[in-house]
């Protein structure tokens, strides 16, 4: 009997010191991402699997020394209706770096980004007439997400 | 201490803001010399105001490199007032006001 007790509380316990190991080791994964920011990311997805090539400028440099910071330019002030621009980064751990919704602005981003590797950039603009994409694969010889 | 610094300077019909926000930008992703995680703190969302009217929105990630800069162009005049704001993942809020020069 007691040797049954014995078996039976240290199950509990084992299951409540995985439970709060599980428990510690979510927050960190779980607010790597809010839900706003998930949502904006299979938008964007979605925006990337049916777009077009567009006529906008895509500024970046073509050999990045640091990773850390690499400054990106997206100008397609010229294009019409545009509701929202995604910068887009393939090989990062969180492809999506920023989501920019343009109300009463024009459509022109300048900002600074992190890489953590050689990778493809893309810039995606939505408009009232659909997603536009542009390319640009920046090499990196120093990451910057750490890892 | 400023820990936000705003330029708006009117060009032809439009207005250059330039802002430069001064944060880690810890993506909670890198590691320390003792091998643990420093822990996720970075600016998640931005507002851009124009006396008052939303110009421009923005969700960033951690990817966006530590003191973060940014550039938008919104028409307007001399005058206008420019209002910017951003919220980081622990609800810190930085805000900053200025007319356009």
């Amino acid at each position: 009997m007691n040797r049954r007790l014995f078996l039976k509380q240290s199950i509990a316990i084992t299951s409540v010191a995985t439970a709060v190991s599980f428990g510690l080791l979510t927050p960190i994964k779980a607010f790597a991402n809010t839900s706003e920011f998930k949502e904006l990311s299979k938008k964007t997805q979605r925006q990337l699997s049916n777009a077009q090539e567009g006529e906008f400028i895509l500024k970046a440099p073509e050999i990045a020394e640091n990773g850390a910071m690499v400054p990106i330019t997206i100008d397609a002030s010229h294009m019409p209706a545009v509701k929202n621009i995604a910068i887009y980064v393939h090989n990062n751990k969180v492809p999506l770096s920023a989501y920019f919704e343009i109300l009463e602005a024009s459509a022109f981003i300048t900002t600074r980004i992190k890489m953590a590797e050689t990778s493809v950039v893309t810039a995606v603009v939505g408009t009232a007439s659909g997603s536009f994409i542009r390319n640009k694969t920046v090499k990196v010889t120093l990451g910057g997400c750490g890892g | 201490m400023a820990k936000i610094k705003l330029k708006a300077k009117s060009r032809a019909g439009f207005i250059t803001v330039r802002v430069l926000i001064k944060h880690p930008m810890e993506s909670g992703n890198r590691k320390d010399k003792s091998g643990k995680i420093v822990p996720e703190n970075h600016i998640t969302n931005l507002i851009l105001k124009k006396n008052n009217r939303l110009a421009a929105k923005a969700a960033i990630g951690g990817s966006i490199s530590e003191n973060p800069f940014f550039q938008f162009k919104i028409p307007g005049v001399k005058g206008d007032e420019i209002h910017f704001e951003s919220i980081d993942n622990l609800g810190k809020t930085l805000q900053i006001s200025k007319v356009s020069k």
